[in-house]
């Protein structure tokens, strides 16, 4: 499997919006690379222009060491598995994951020989005489990826393979999706808005906002160490809360609370005392033994863990995520606080452009 | 020169007939059924006043049932039926004989002069004529034939090698093993120590 190198990807279109600013990625061998991002991020606009099937207005796609620019799709060596399983209803499975071999006249010997191969693969030999309408969803995409193995592509690319499917199948495909990535040890781009299918699938993730790469790292730099308010924001489930307040005297000063900061905060936030930053804390960091007075409004108990939804200072909702069955009632009052390490730091957003992370040392 | 394949090839190209139709013999039936539609264009195109009887209508039923036959023996013989390929040998000498009913008999219909079947005349038809409506039913006939002789050949190799199959003389699995090891250049590269377990969850 070989490496792709995206280059300052543009994509301009005609009617002058521009849905991708300046994409860059190199992508090792064998890697699985997910693009994460809210609708309109531009990430499958960016997959489509590695596909070939959106024209590349600025920059430079190199697969295997051959730019791949302007070359047509056909002649790229990709694969692509789409939401909607794009089968042919009038063949049956083995057909259909034989069409694009067919279609290159490739020795009907050989195509025999890489359907059954895929077909093993994928646990679809007792389906191949069926037609695409008698399977489920979950077959149906993995006849999808079957089309994609035979062709022994250099790129798979996978444009949100399992939106269409229900909750449990999805759950089931993401562990068998990440068993064939390791069979076959495949270069994959793989696009969805699910974080979950993100965080769990990734070697590494690419986080995207209105056409900008806003992160690019593993699942637990980006979980551990957001580079941004919106990435921050985005991976994490329920969202990471976020005050605005002041760094002075070795607290963080918001109008609802104080809270005192450690030694190393202290330290890594000096150059920023006495201005307004925003403090993030996501909902399982949070403690209840701390002197943030919490409202409670909402228990939500989730059997392994109780979400508890509140208000501080009367106004600012918050989440927290306890791993403890708890039984508040609404009006209750608890005192939390937050897990020192797990406390970041951003700047203020400036307009679009989201709040930079502070004070983390780089490691 | 014929490609001499290899026991392993062999076993390969039986395979595939398990999954896939035998459309060869399909696409001769339906040529067969477009030559005889020829056949009664030309038939129906004759301005014989005699012919608005009720033969005419023994016809149009007679034709309308053998395109029926025909197409139903298609799909038959597409999914390896050998019983099929009988009702298409039975189609095809039909076809044959018809040649000596109606297209003979206007050809000689000025010697036939006041014999007549089921009191039906058949108008007087020119020699081109007649060789034209010939050659469709022969055409339609030819090709029938070839369905037949086709599906009955590859189903009866089908049959012979799901036997093997299920007698466990021969198995796929190990000769496409054989194979990939053989030829690794077009095997998929897969990681043989990861085990895949796909749980049927049905969406």
């Amino acid at each position: 499997m070989p490496d792709v190198n995206i280059q300052h990807l543009d994509k301009i279109y005609d009617n002058k919006v521009q849905a991708v600013f300046d994409f860059n990625l190199d992508i090792k061998d064998g890697e699985f690379i997910v693009l994460v991002g809210p609708s309109g991020c531009g990430k499958s606009t960016t997959l489509r222009m590695v596909a070939g099937l959106e024209d590349i207005t600025n920059g430079n796609l190199i697969i295997d060491g051959k730019d791949c620019t302007r070359l047509p799709p056909k002649d790229r060596d990709i694969a692509m598995v789409f939401q909607n399983y794009a089968l042919y209803g009038h063949m049956t499975i083995y057909e259909n994951m034989a069409f694009s071999l067919t279609l290159r006249k490739e020795n009907k010997e050989l195509i025999h020989r890489k359907v059954m191969a895929a077909a093993e693969i994928l646990d679809l030999k007792s389906q191949l005489n069926k037609k695409p309408k008698q399977l489920s969803g979950g077959q149906r995409q993995r006849v999808a990826m079957g089309r994609a193995i035979v062709r022994n592509p250099k790129v798979f690319l996978f444009d949100e393979p399992l939106s269409n499917l229900d909750a449990k199948l999805r759950g089931s495909m993401r562990r068998e999706l990440i068993l064939l990535h390791k069979k076959l040890n495949a270069t994959i781009m793989y696009v969805t808005h699910d974080q979950t299918e993100a965080l769990t699938l990734a070697d590494r993730i690419v986080c995207m906002s209105m056409g900008h790469v806003q992160q690019i790292g593993k699942p637990i730099d980006l979980y551990e160490r957001p580079a941004n308010t919106f990435v921050a924001t985005f991976i994490g489930l329920p969202p990471m809360n976020m005050f605005e307040g002041k760094i002075q005297g070795g607290y963080f000063k918001s109008d609802l609370f104080e809270y005192p900061l450690s030694e190393k905060q202290i330290r890594q936030l000096k150059e920023y005392e006495g201005k307004d930053v925003i403090l993030g804390v996501r909902p399982e960091n949070i403690t209840r033994d701390g002197s943030v007075k919490l409202s409670i409004t909402n228990n939500e108990n989730l059997g392994m863990n109780t979400l508890v939804h509140g208000k501080v200072g009367g106004v600012k909702n918050v989440v927290c995520k306890f791993a403890e069955w708890c039984n508040y009632k609404n009006g209750d009052d608890i005192n939390i606080g937050f897990d020192p390490e797990m406390m970041h730091f951003f700047e203020l957003p400036e307009g679009d452009e989201p709040g930079k992370a502070i004070g983390k040392e780089e490691e | 020169m014929k490609k001499v394949l290899t026991p392993e090839q062999k076993i390969v190209a039986d395979d595939i007939l398990r999954y896939k139709k035998n459309k060869l013999a399909q696409l001769f039936a339906i040529l067969g059924i477009v030559f005889n539609c020829l056949y009664f264009c030309l038939l129906y195109a004759i301005p014989d006043a005699n012919m608005r009887k009720i033969t005419l209508g023994v016809s149009v039923v007679l034709t309308l049932v053998l395109l029926l036959l025909v197409f139903l023996s298609s799909e038959g013989v597409k999914g390896y039926n050998k019983k099929f390929s009988i009702v298409l040998l039975v189609i095809a000498a039909f076809q044959i004989l018809r040649i000596f009913y109606y297209p003979l008999n206007g050809l000689l219909s000025n010697s036939l002069n006041g014999i007549g079947y089921f009191g039906y005349y058949p108008k007087e038809i020119s020699f081109p004529y007649f060789i034209i409506m010939v050659i469709w039913l022969v055409a339609s006939a030819g090709c029938i034939i070839a369905s037949a002789v086709l599906g009955w050949i590859y189903a009866a190799r089908l049959q012979k090698f799901q036997k093997k199959l299920d007698s466990g003389e021969i198995s796929v699995e190990e000769t496409l093993k054989d194979m990939d090891a053989q030829d690794a250049e077009h095997a998929l590269h897969v990681d043989s120590s990861v085990e895949l377990d796909f749980e049927e969850v049905e969406g």
